[in-house]
């Protein structure tokens, strides 16, 4: 603004902070924004129509979690397919897909949790078993890689670095084997590589908005949000216990740069036909020499299939 | 070994004493990494001008994949801020402290965003439904279901 009051100040020079605002700290990513805000929804008051769909979907997954037991490891050790087919004997598509697999050599499946992480958890798993097997300067460079990613999207280091500490520490152990399943099925540090995996997701997105704006269409249009897709991002992306979609699937193997087949298992092909897809292997990319891991999806769910046991 | 939620508490405590709070907040007593106690005030023009609250923040083991537990102090020496959106037991009503909570967020962001709900007040008034929600509500506030749909703060 201009001051014409005829003093001999001379005007001061743009300023980005206005005096009589607090101080805030320069960290792009937690700056306040506004907020939803409501009301409490009191016992006497309860009534399904009131709640929104968000809020619906998310009680309907908390039953589900229920549902699935909550004595299950969150990573099972290395089962043979058989399980699996006995669990749907009596549905023939289903026996005539994993039949399919276990002929093509795939024999175990190790199971992962239900609880809206699976996908997460079982990448990281397969991705670090991967890191540590190779063993090389190499692995250790593309794990730290993944940090400079989180501070490119301008995330606070405070939130990841602890996480990617314990990622980090875990590589350099070279534990693959018995101690890395340990790892995986303590609540406690699995969430956090868990959490690590949803940050670096929520951070690639972030940095690749014009690439993932289009695969957000069709989960946006609910939302009235000047920037829907840094909301889906909190809503969505960074909690723990909520599925992956393609969106975050895409965006956090090509965060990790790895490559991994995806197994489909849905049923619904009659002569028991099972679909791969390759996610993050470019056209440009040579296959590596190896055989990428696979993931096996049911809808809704994610486990690790393997050829060895 | 120190749990994580204690390793990351740590660290923003570290930070807290390195850096300093942002402006009008205080660090009023961390002993521990379960209850944490700031100071918070506006500065500059705004309804509650001269008036200082006092937030109470409960963590458990899951912190930061689960959030704190955050409201406004209420005993004989103080009051919660008398704003749309806090209920005169101290427990606030927003969504980042609920279904719009990201381990993203810190201790002093959610008192930056705080303060910023408070300095941008336009009526000093409590939530309408301010006396059903206290007769029946629960100690901790993360135990309530709030619903969400007022986007003006």
């Amino acid at each position: 603004m201009m001051n014409d009051s005829g003093s001999a100040k001379p005007p001061s020079p743009p300023r980005l902070r206005s005096a009589n605002l607090p101080e805030i700290v320069d960290r792009p990513y937690t700056d306040p924004e506004p907020f939803l805000s409501g009301h409490p929804i009191l016992p006497e008051d309860m009534d399904i129509n009131d709640f929104s769909l968000a809020q619906l979907h998310e009680m309907n997954q908390k039953l589900l979690e229920e549902s699935m037991g909550a004595e299950g490891p969150l990573i099972s050790w290395p089962e043979d397919i058989s399980a699996l087919r006995d669990e749907y004997s009596n549905l023939p598509d289903f026996v005539a897909q994993i039949n399919t697999l276990s002929n093509q050599g795939y024999r175990t499946i190790i199971r992962v949790k239900g609880d809206g992480d699976c996908f997460y958890r079982a990448l990281a798993f397969i991705y670090l078993r991967q890191l540590i097997c190779s063993a090389s300067a190499r692995s250790l460079d593309q794990l730290s890689a993944t940090k400079t990613v989180l501070a490119d999207a301008g995330f606070d280091e405070i939130a990841y670095d602890t996480p990617y500490d314990l990622v980090m520490g875990l590589v350099k152990s070279d534990s693959a084997g018995h101690e890395l399943w340990n790892t995986f099925t303590d609540q406690s540090t699995s969430n956090y590589i868990v959490m690590y995996m949803r940050l670096l997701t929520s951070a690639h997105i972030h940095l690749n908005q014009d690439f993932f704006s289009g695969f957000y269409q069709n989960i946006a249009s609910d939302s009235e949000t000047s920037n829907p897709l840094a909301k889906f991002r909190r809503q969505f992306v960074e909690p723990l216990g909520k599925e992956a979609d393609d969106i975050q699937v895409t965006a956090l193997v090509q965060a990790l740069k790895f490559h991994v087949k995806i197994a489909y298992l849905d049923g619904r092909s009659p002569n028991g036909q099972v679909n791969f897809h390759d996610f993050g292997l470019d056209a440009g990319d040579a296959p590596g020499n190896s055989e990428p891991p696979v993931l096996l999806y049911r809808p809704g769910h994610y486990d690790i299939l393997q050829k060895d046991a | 070994m120190a749990s994580i939620s204690a390793r990351r508490l740590r660290k923003e405590l570290n930070e807290i004493h390195a850096e300093g709070c942002p402006c009008g907040i205080k660090l009023l007593n961390a002993d521990n990494f379960e209850t944490w106690f700031f100071s918070i005030e506006v500065l500059g023009e705004s309804l509650y001008q001269g008036e200082v609250f006092k937030l109470m923040f409960r963590f458990d083991a899951n912190y930061p994949i689960s959030s704190p537990a955050v409201q406004f102090v209420v005993d004989q020496n103080i009051q919660a801020p008398i704003h749309p959106h806090v209920y005169s037991n101290g427990h606030i009503c927003a969504s980042i402290l609920g279904t719009e909570w990201s381990p993203v967020l810190s201790v002093s962001a959610i008192c930056v965003t705080l303060q910023s709900m408070l300095a941008s007040s336009k009526a000093k008034e409590r939530p309408v439904d301010n006396d059903r929600y206290v007769r029946t509500a629960p100690d901790n506030p993360k135990k309530t279901r709030f619903q969400y749909d007022d986007d003006t703060v």
